[in-house]
């Protein structure tokens, strides 16, 4: 069980299917002065992608390990307590999209900010719950705009999606309440950057983790580029892929890519090397 | 039957995009609503004609009120005092063709904040199959206790809520599942009929 399900889950296998952190009060009585509507109110904004900047860089450039170490803890408590992410897998999506709603398809800011997209080839990104009635107050961060998904359509785009090789992670938005259900790649994502390239834990690995077996793997190396993790490799030596199980976040799409049936999700909790890798 | 969406381009027939950028919205429950709920819908008024009523009396006059309070707050709710949370609300459900929770729960929460702006309460799960609406302050329980009147207020949240279901249409069982004096709050679970 990872922290977020013991402090979050109350009683529920996983702390995002527990319904509680995804509701929350659609009003609030006005404030008669003016009220923010900047980046400042915005936890997309304040936390995640902001948290780090180039004092990090030139921290490692220098070999400051203090310097770095000191960082990343502020950088992880403040994303932590703002907005953070963990991969889940396509069956563990599915069970979201069918229980949240309304869900809007829109345009996704890392790769906005990333790789420049613009906004007619970057609907990649959902949001959830609530807080999607009022898209309108952070026009920068719903840029392009929005629509509205039932839970089936919501389904269809999350699963093509998957199948394109992007992983599904849920995303809080002043935790514990998650609102964002995001569809992600290496170096696309800031968070996958964040973590995977400076080690500073922005996205939590998933419950789960993949196992290859041996014998049905026929060295193929179709699993490997759908790896966004950097824990799936070619052995040309074997002929066959293997995992850095440390590495692997679960997410699952080497297991959707593998037409052999050779790589299965394994639970982290039963592995007791792995059940506290997160 | 599929979406059609092709993968990372808009649905163009259906995106909402800004529609007057730059023009600020008013997402929050204006004061004025409050103002006026208040006016017509008071609380202490309540409780002060429920003394010297009969059981049965009173729980009619707690139905009545709850009914007037959901009806007044729907009627300036969607007109006067329309806000773009609600305007939002109703193009959601027309593009998506469902309607719960939130289409009942903003005439709840309006409801709530309008005769009771106090009192603490939260919504503890909003699906499209459930919603649980929990007040864990509640001001007519404790005007009612103040005045040493037992009858069970709960008749009034219910008459309020019927009404608020009957302008959305949406079917619902309707159950307290907890109560402020035994478990310290009152809770309400709401969901759709098969």
């Amino acid at each position: 069980m990872c922290d977020w399900c013991e402090k979050y889950g109350d009683g529920y296998e996983r702390w995002y299917f527990n319904p509680a952190n995804y509701a929350r009060r659609l009003y609030k009585i006005r404030r008669e002065e003016a009220e923010s509507s900047g980046a400042e109110t915005n936890p997309q904004a304040a936390g995640g992608m902001a948290v780090i900047g180039p004092d990090f860089q030139e921290a490692r450039d220098q070999g400051d390990l203090e310097k770095m170490q000191e960082i990343k803890q502020k950088a992880e408590a403040a994303s932590w307590l703002t907005h953070f992410g963990q991969v889940i897998t396509l069956e563990e999506a599915l069970k979201i999209a069918d229980m949240i709603y309304p869900i809007g398809l829109m345009t996704c800011s890392c790769r906005r900010s990333m790789q420049g997209y613009p906004s007619e080839e970057n609907f990649t990104c959902m949001g959830m719950g609530p807080g999607m009635y009022k898209w309108e107050r952070w026009p920068d961060t719903y840029r392009g705009g929005m629509h509205y998904l039932t839970p089936d359509e919501a389904k269809e785009v999350i699963t093509k999606m998957n199948k394109r090789g992007l992983v599904q992670t849920v995303f809080t938005f002043g935790t514990p309440y998650l609102a964002g259900l995001c569809n992600c790649d290496y170096p696309d994502c800031a968070f996958i950057r964040t973590t995977v390239d400076f080690g500073i834990k922005l996205l939590w690995k998933g419950h789960y983790v993949a196992k290859i077996d041996p014998e049905l793997c026929t060295g193929c190396a179709s699993c490997v580029s759908r790896c966004q993790f950097k824990a799936l490799n070619y052995s040309p030596s074997k002929n066959m892929a293997y995992i850095d199980q440390f590495q692997c976040f679960g997410c699952g799409l080497c297991v959707t890519e593998c037409d052999q049936g050779a790589i299965s999700l394994v639970e982290r909790a039963k592995l007791p090397a792995l059940a506290n890798v997160w | 039957m599929t979406l059609g969406w092709k993968y990372s381009r808009p649905i163009k027939d259906r995106l909402l995009t800004l529609e007057e950028p730059g023009k600020p919205l008013k997402f929050d429950a204006e004061r004025g609503l409050v103002d006026e709920v208040m006016a017509q819908c008071d609380i202490k008024v309540l409780v002060e004609s429920l003394k010297g009523k009969s059981e049965k009396e009173a729980e009619q006059a707690l139905m009545n009120f709850g009914k007037r309070l959901m009806e007044l707050t729907i009627e300036l709710a969607d007109t006067k005092y329309m806000d773009r949370t609600g305007e939002m609300l109703e193009i959601v459900a027309k593009q998506t063709g469902i309607s719960f929770p939130h289409r009942f729960e903003r005439y709840v929460e309006l409801a709530t904040l309008a005769s009771r702006p106090t009192d603490r309460w939260n919504i503890a799960k909003a699906t499209t199959k459930e919603l649980v609406f929990q007040v864990s302050s509640c001001s007519l329980n404790k005007a009612m206790a103040e005045a040493g009147l037992t009858s069970p207020c709960k008749a009034m949240c219910l008459a309020s809520f019927d009404a608020a279901a009957a302008k959305t249409g949406d079917k619902l069982n309707m159950e307290m599942t907890k109560t402020l004096a035994k478990d310290g709050i009152c809770e309400f679970t709401f969901s759709l009929q098969p």
